[in-house]
């Protein structure tokens, strides 16, 4: 860890460096090794009969170990969207369309891009983008094992 | 709830407070709500501190406030969530005993962190960091929900947001003046549509300290003369699961109000005030319609959020708001005769935890 500071008329400049290396863990690393081969897996829960994604070790609700895979559809349905129109620091550089989508046959709804969408008016590509809207996932032909080796595409 | 607010303080609102540490605004609106109860520091038996690490830029930020916030030696706890859920922890720990005199402190010098990245750091790092989310990305994703499930315009949030600051400007505690303009709120750029920046309630540096006393306290002290009773107090927590009805639901909020409301024995048509914590004129819109049944008049006399927005203690500030009406204390904003009054908070992303607090006159 690094931290320096410099000295202003009223104020005292601060910056951490600060370097984390999380555990991936069998869950996430079974789902991430999936992304590599195009597919999706989504964790279920046998006692509650819902299917999580990003998968979850554990069920919510049961408090039971999730206990089986599901292999989520490459289609799904926009919960929540919206387009990212400002320039923020360790963000990608705007505009950009980010949505919370259910993937078929899951019970929960996962972030992603939406790209192929144009979006130099924003208010009109906004509503293309309202919850309900159907939409298909796209894989990258190079992939990491990463969330980021697919983005969704309006259907 | 037999715990009741035997003083208050809050550090004069500005965007930021040049010229002045973090420990001096804590020691300064401590030592004044000390003053405004009438009591010392050796009377106080218990202190609460809500403080965020993140935004102070320091690990560990309320023990090394500590001293300052008066609980140097004392028998102290720590709070994370919101200054408002201090109050909640301070004021159930002196319902339960055997404390009698208690402190609650919360601050946020919001001029010192970079926010938005600060909110960022708050996503996990395995499937949503990537992507990135900080607090506007989630407003905005928030506004265009409850755009989608109710039908609120652009217009309907900056109206809000107008009204608000109108409110704003006659308030004396408030830190942002003159209200903006429609225009100017109109020609301000988008964050993260539909959300403006023009939405949003501006950042400021803040601090609120309460003197919470117990019934037993105050039958040992007769002289003592309580500002309000806390009669009610609710706080619940929605999915983090950013989905339509998680969004547009606001179930904590209903559930949070319904409790505090419930212990107070009151509905919402009995509050004369009710400070809301709006982070935009989105929020409000929404706020709005969950608390269709109260007086419009009694929502955020004080302005709100668009007063002054120490973020992570705006909901406590709304709180002292609240206190001050009962009092008869709040100056140009004052209602007439409040008998009950309530303040409304949030944390998280898209206000996933809500706290709210009712207050009577005493």
């Amino acid at each position: 860890m690094t931290t320096t500071q410099a000295v202003d008329d009223d104020v005292i400049h601060g910056e951490w460096h600060v370097r984390y290396t999380y555990s991936v863990g069998k869950v996430a690393g079974t789902f991430f090794a999936a992304l590599r081969e195009g597919r999706i897996l989504a964790s279920r829960c046998s006692d509650s009969g819902l299917v999580y994604l990003p998968p979850r070790a554990y069920c919510e609700r049961s408090f039971q170990p999730c206990d089986g895979w599901v292999e989520a559809g490459l289609a799904g349905e926009i919960e929540a969207a919206t387009i990212v129109t400002a320039a923020f620091e360790h963000l990608p550089p705007p505009p950009y369309a980010i949505a919370y989508v259910r993937l078929d046959g899951v019970s929960t709804a996962m972030v992603n891009f939406v790209r192929g969408l144009a979006l130099s008016d924003v208010p009109a590509a906004a509503a293309r983008l309202r919850p309900g809207t159907r939409v298909n996932v796209v894989f990258g032909a190079q992939r990491a094992g990463r969330i980021t080796d697919f983005h969704y595409e309006l259907a | 709830m037999d715990v009741f607010v035997l003083g208050l303080a809050l550090a004069p609102a500005r965007t930021r407070a040049a010229g002045e540490r973090l420990e001096e605004m804590v020691f300064t609106v401590t030592r004044a709500a000390l003053d405004d109860a009438g009591v010392e520091r050796a009377a106080i038996d218990q202190v609460t501190l809500a403080a965020c690490d993140e935004l102070d830029g320091r690990s560990i930020s309320s023990m090394l406030l500590a001293m300052p916030a008066g609980a140097y030696l004392k028998d102290e706890m720590k709070c994370t969530d919101s200054g408002l859920t201090g109050l909640c922890l301070g004021a159930t720990r002196l319902a339960a005993g055997p404390f009698g005199l208690g402190l609650v402190v919360s601050w946020n010098k919001s001029s010192t962190a970079p926010f938005e990245d600060v909110m960022r750091m708050r996503a996990e790092p395995f499937f949503t960091r990537p992507i990135g989310l900080n607090a506007a990305i989630a407003d905005g994703l928030f506004a265009g929900a409850v755009a989608a499930a109710y039908g609120f315009s652009e217009h309907d949030a900056t109206r809000q947001v107008l009204d608000n600051a109108a409110r704003a400007a006659r308030n004396p505690r408030a830190a942002t003046k003159p209200a903006p303009s429609e225009q100017a709120i109109a020609a301000s750029p988008y964050l993260a549509y539909p959300l403006r920046q023009g939405h949003r309630a501006p950042l400021s540096d803040g601090a609120v300290a309460m003197v919470l006393a117990s019934g037993d306290w105050l039958a040992r002290h007769p002289a003592a003369r309580p500002l309000a009773r806390i009669a009610g107090l609710g706080w619940s927590v929605a999915s983090y699961q950013l989905g339509r009805e998680r969004l547009a639901g606001l179930s904590s909020l209903h559930e949070a109000s319904s409790r505090a409301l419930g212990m107070a024995g009151i509905d919402l048509a009995a509050l004369d005030v009710l400070e809301l914590d709006s982070q935009t004129g989105w929020h409000d819109a929404a706020y709005r319609r969950v608390f269709a049944a109260a007086d419009p008049a009694a929502l955020s006399p004080s302005g709100g959020a668009f007063a002054q927005n120490p973020y992570f203690c705006t909901g406590l500030v709304g709180a002292a708001e609240a206190v001050l009406q009962t009092a008869q204390r709040a100056g140009p904003v004052q209602r007439p005769r409040p008998a009950w009054a309530a303040a409304q908070g949030a944390h998280g992303y898209a206000q996933q935890g809500q706290v709210v607090a009712v207050f009577e006159r005493v």
